[in-house]
């Protein structure tokens, strides 16, 4: 079975050409996006985790604010019963911050320089 | 010879300097020399002289040195002007200023779904008191203002200026009243309703040039465009595109281009490909002249010159080994004077870290300095006038972009912007470059090769956030505590002039001047038009609009 990913951005970050250009590239790699864009509020995208049913949820960050998002955004799945669902960061994420990320529940984290093919291979480690 | 000397030694092929690549960065094919047959059209005039390609004033530098601009922009008001009074001291000269992203949106501080990001990557200004907190002591009628931020900071900064009594007409500085780069740019249809963007921009245009004739307007702010996706003939190809439909609408409203021309500056960008960047600039000049006096019958010097704001590219700039970006931006810098821009902005080198830290920002500063005086960036105009390359690709660089500008005018531009054609045109810019990257076509130091083994985690700026909190705080009080009538007054009117089809730019500073929010302010205009009020919908309107 295909792994189904949900891509989106949280707040008020119009940073989305990166997470645009992956949708693609992991389309490419017979990947089942689920795009849901920028602009998303925490409530919003926690639904639309329950909704589309999805394996994998990837956000991106240009805004400092995220891990406050992100915890909040896991908080949230967790209240609606999709808190296995793993989470992953895109972006500019700072390295003094991944304890942090992966102590509030992230599962991977590909900040600034990751390769596309790394993160494939993530998505793909998690087809049910 | 032990082992790790003997790889070093058969490393050596990879540590070579190689010539990966003979496209330009923005996919223009080249040859291995060029010479006086690729540059075939005669000799077009001076600095100064029409159609302007060679620079917009005859004696360049000389007359007019550039403005050295730095942007500054964090946290609550006070926060900001300490960052200014920092920059100011260190000699950068113009006083340029960021805004939040929740500002920039016209979202206030207290939007229940946004409190993480307030003050966080640029200024909060919500109100005009605001504004007034930043610039206290300042006189706008006499210093220079530059604000990073589309329609909403001139009727906010215009409120402040008549509030201390002075006339609109006196008001000096300038915004990127550009809204419609905004839809492209990732804000999208619901946050900037493409017709509405871009009749706002109409309207303010309109109102600026007839009131207040000392304020300079950023139109297009092609710099968000090209870092979306866009290569230089892209950037020339949309942002004209963007000028001629608010050219024709202005005409249409009973006024010239010569009366509008003079009033804009294009806001551009430099990005790592040095010699397409120079001919980018030359392109853009010739290219505005010809349209401006051949679509527009302009005649007016001062319209047909085009005068070009540049900030350096952000998103060239790499994570990895930040000092490197000071190698970036310093060739981007040059390659922008040389190119023979008004104004530069150069990014600092942790750009892709954070908010610029003080130490990054003094660089920044430090470079121009270098530039102006050991370089000799302002020694002579147009300084690659004549070369065959630059010349031919001058000419490449503009034929593609009326290739593109034709495709863009054959189905209109509110029609290419809502059916989504630009967006999926940057879409396959960047899927593009990306496959160029991983397949190695196009290499980035430090992002997919010479990337450093163990590089230390970069410095992040920050600042104490306990100003932000106050300020908060203090947005919530004013709302308890402003005039509610002439509050209620004043935002009815705006409801009514906006609907009704009216300009409403004296409609908005008066509602600033009457203490509404910038939320409140666009929310009204969003209703007028028909949109919900809130583009997050988390919010009503606080008031009946009967």
């Amino acid at each position: 079975m295909t792994v189904r990913c949900l891509l989106g951005m949280l707040g008020t970050d119009v940073h989305s050409k990166g997470i645009r250009t992956l949708a693609q590239v992991l389309r490419d790699a017979g990947i089942e996006v689920i795009y849901i864009g920028e602009h998303n509020t925490v409530e919003g995208m926690a639904s639309a985790v329950v909704d589309e049913d999805a394996d994998i949820v990837g956000l991106s960050f240009s805004s400092a604010a995220y891990i406050e998002y992100t915890r909040q955004l896991i908080e949230a799945m967790r209240g609606r019963g999709v808190g296995d669902v793993p989470v992953m960061l895109g972006g500019i994420i700072h390295p003094d911050d991944h304890a942090k990320l992966y102590e509030i529940g992230v599962a991977g984290i590909f900040g600034p320089g990751s390769k596309m093919e790394d993160i494939i291979a993530f998505i793909r480690a998690k087809e049910r | 010879m032990d082992e790790a000397s003997r790889d070093l030694f058969a490393q050596l092929e990879n540590l070579e300097i190689k010539l990966s690549r003979t496209k330009s960065w923005g996919g223009l094919e080249a040859k291995p020399f060029y010479g006086p047959a690729d540059a075939a059209h005669g000799y077009e005039g001076d600095p100064g002289e029409y159609p302007y390609t060679r620079g917009a004033y005859p004696k360049m530098y000389r007359s007019r040195m550039w403005t050295l601009r730095n942007i500054v922009g964090y946290g609550a008001p006070e926060d900001t002007r300490e960052g200014l009074e920092k920059v100011l001291a260190a000699g950068g000269g113009g006083v340029s200023i960021v805004v939040d992203p929740l500002t920039t949106q016209s979202i206030d501080p207290d939007h229940p779904a946004f409190a993480p990001e307030v003050g966080l990557e640029g200024c909060s200004l919500p109100t005009s008191r605001d504004i007034d907190r930043l610039l206290h002591g300042v006189d706008l009628a006499k210093v220079d203002t530059a604000w990073h931020w589309a329609a909403m900071a001139y009727p906010m900064v215009a409120a402040v200026h008549v509030k201390r009594g002075q006339s609109l007409a006196t008001l000096q500085g300038s915004n990127m009243p550009d809204m419609l780069q905004e839809t492209m740019c990732g804000w999208g249809q619901d946050l900037i309703p493409a017709a509405l963007g871009h009749q706002t921009t109409v309207d303010e245009i309109e109102f600026c040039v007839k009131n207040s004739p000392r304020w300079a307007l950023g139109m297009p702010q092609a710099y968000d465009l090209r870092e979306r996706g866009l290569s230089p003939a892209g950037e020339i190809a949309v942002g004209m595109a963007m000028i001629n439909k608010t050219l024709e609408d202005l005409v249409a409203r009973g006024m010239t281009a010569d009366a509008v021309a003079a009033s804009i500056a294009w806001v551009s960008t430099a990005d790592i490909d040095f010699f397409e960047e120079v001919a980018k600039f030359r392109a853009l000049r010739r290219t505005w002249a010809r349209t401006l006096r051949e679509r527009f019958g302009a005649t007016d010097p001062r319209a047909l010159r085009l005068r070009i704001a540049c900030h350096t590219s952000g998103k060239s700039l790499v994570y990895k080994q930040p000092l490197n970006n000071l190698t970036r931006t310093a060739i981007q810098g040059f390659a922008a004077l040389c190119g023979g821009v008004q104004s530069l902005e150069a990014c600092t080198f942790d750009e892709p870290v954070c908010v610029p830290t003080h130490e990054a920002r003094d660089l920044a500063i430090r470079q121009q300095q270098i530039l102006a005086n050991e370089v000799g960036a302002a020694r002579v105009a147009d300084p690659f006038g004549g070369s065959y390359y630059i010349e031919a690709l001058t000419d490449e660089v503009e034929a593609e972009a009326m290739a593109i500008l034709a495709k863009i005018e054959a189905v209109g531009l509110i029609e290419a912007v809502t059916s989504g054609m630009i967006e999926a045109m940057m879409d396959a810019y960047n899927l593009q470059t990306q496959r160029e990257l991983d397949a190695g076509e196009r290499i980035v130091v430090g992002l997919n090769k010479f990337v450093p083994a163990e590089d230390p985690p970069p410095t992040r700026f920050t600042f104490d956030p306990a100003n932000t909190r106050a300020h908060v705080r203090r947005f919530a009080e004013l709302k308890q505590q402003r005039d509610a009538v002439k509050w209620r007054e004043s935002l009815l009117s705006l409801h009514r002039i906006a609907r009704d089809g009216g300009n409403p730019l004296q409609a908005m500073i008066d509602a600033f001047i009457a203490d509404a929010s910038v939320a409140e302010v666009w929310g009204t205009v969003r209703v007028a038009h028909n949109h919900p009020y809130d583009p997050y919908k988390a919010l009503t309107a606080p008031l009946d609009y009967v």
